[in-house]
């Protein structure tokens, strides 16, 4: 087996069979050669295997026959048929073999210290999109480039309450599409000045309103991240963006928020927002 | 005295978050932005003196939009309109809401780059800016087309919205398995 280390971030979408505590955790991660007979396309990750496709079962056994360890990890199994992919992106420092299967996977990365990026097959019922951070997280330069593309775009537009926008359209494609990587990108857009308050404000809006839980997780922690940003529009985008998500875990970054605003306005709108949280 | 309702964004036309930067007496550049103006008319709303009239005409604009949302809207004295020597006139609104159109739309008509600028500063001075939460939005929203007031057909999406659950966007389901 191949211990190399390596950094890697992976979204999938996850039955709860799938969760396991120590995803993410210090371990370091291996890589193991995926020679399952049938093809069943796979991805490993520090202590599981994770196994996406219609043939769990024999492919378990394909493993166990081989002699192969997951480092005595547990082995998930997807049961579901596949579906449309979903993207996957990293940098493998290893040996990393994909068997194709029913046309999913488009290359097969051999070599070390690759960057790959190839569509995955994900499950037919998305329920939780988990994001398994090994080492360092890996940064997905074309990724970020859609979504600063988004936002600088987005500054042609006039912005409406109530109103979708070719900029709110296109950020909900690629929130969708990133899941929780978009938490990171969007962190780093949030800190980026020269980025327009105004979209960022239409931002943190949509990202409130969205229905997409695979990316749930992403969007609360961007938008309590605005409730401190220097922009008023932000804050104030944030602050509606929250009322949208109706989330109580917001409450404690809203009472910080109220407390730390300076303008009278929309310390009162925050308010409402905060008596709204905690009025459920 | 009448007063007549413009749907704008609130935190663009705040005083409390005015820019240093701006002389006494003048305004953000981002109101002008903030104000629909489309060959040289606004759309404005009359609001009667007692607003009986207000809720309505909040509800028919959020009845014309795509999803529901906050609605942020100023109203602000219609003698300044005259006092400006602007042209106002009635004309059909474009809402759900046959009553509300017929009734209470205007046109504030002939707007040159100069009376806007001097009707947007009247405006940030001398208008009052509110905030209607999405939750009540929707609870408006809900309550019209059960009243009847909403003739004629929501936009899908917006109709979508109304009936999934109120104030709610897509929650996280935790399955993580039990220990």
């Amino acid at each position: 087996m191949n211990n190399a280390c390596m950094a890697i971030t992976v979204p999938y979408l996850a039955e709860a069979s799938d969760w396991v505590d120590g995803l993410g955790s210090t371990d370091r991660p291996r890589f193991i050669r995926d020679l399952f007979g049938n093809g069943s396309p796979a991805t490993h990750y520090p202590d599981s295997l994770i196994l996406v496709n219609s043939f769990a079962g024999q492919s378990i056994a394909n493993i166990r026959q081989l002699g192969l360890s997951t480092s005595g990890g547990p082995i998930f199994a997807f049961p579901q048929e596949l579906e449309e992919p979903a993207p996957i992106v990293g940098t493998a420092t290893g040996e990393v073999v994909f068997v194709e299967t029913s046309g999913l996977w488009d290359q097969q990365v051999r070599s070390f210290g690759m960057h790959f990026y190839h569509p995955m097959a994900t499950t037919k019922t998305p329920l939780v999109v988990q994001s398994v951070n090994t080492t360092a997280p890996s940064r997905n330069q074309d990724a970020e480039k859609r979504f600063r593309t988004a936002f600088q775009r987005g500054r042609e537009e006039r912005f409406e309450d109530g109103m979708e926008s070719d900029f709110s359209n296109e950020l909900e494609s690629l929130v969708r599409t990133y899941g929780p990587n978009s938490k990171q990108i969007l962190a780093r857009l949030l800190e980026d000045k020269s980025i327009s308050g105004r979209v960022w404000g239409e931002a943190m809006r949509c990202l409130g309103r969205l229905d997409d839980s695979g990316s749930y997780g992403a969007r609360l922690w961007v938008l309590e991240k605005g409730l401190s940003s220097d922009s008023e529009l932000i804050r104030d985008g944030a602050a509606l963006g929250l009322a949208s998500m109706d989330d109580l875990n917001a409450i404690p970054y809203l009472e910080r928020a109220v407390r730390s605003e300076t303008f009278g306005s929309l310390r009162s709108d925050m308010q409402d927002v905060l008596s709204q949280l905690t009025r459920r | 005295m009448p007063r007549l309702l413009l749907k704008v964004r609130k935190i663009v036309w705040d005083k409390s978050s005015k820019p240093p930067f701006l002389p006494e007496g003048d305004i953000p550049a981002d109101c002008l932005a903030n104000l629909n103006i489309d060959k040289n008319e606004l759309s404005a709303w009359y609001v009667e003196d007692d607003e009986s009239n207000l809720k309505r005409i909040v509800t028919a604009l959020a009845a014309s939009c795509d999803f529901v949302s906050v609605f942020d809207y100023l109203t602000f004295d219609d003698a300044i309109v005259t006092d400006l020597g602007l042209t106002i006139r009635k004309t059909d609104g474009d809402t759900p809401d046959s009553v509300a159109n017929r009734s209470w739309h205007r046109d504030l008509t002939e707007l040159s780059g100069r009376r806007v600028l001097n009707l947007a500063t009247a405006i940030f001075h001398k208008s009052i800016l509110e905030r209607v939460p999405e939750k009540k939005i929707r609870e408006w929203l809900n309550e019209a087309m059960a009243n009847g007031n909403l003739d004629s057909e929501l936009s899908p999406k917006l109709k979508s919205k109304l009936s999934a659950a109120p104030g709610l966007a897509a929650k996280e389901t935790d399955t993580r398995p039990q220990k």
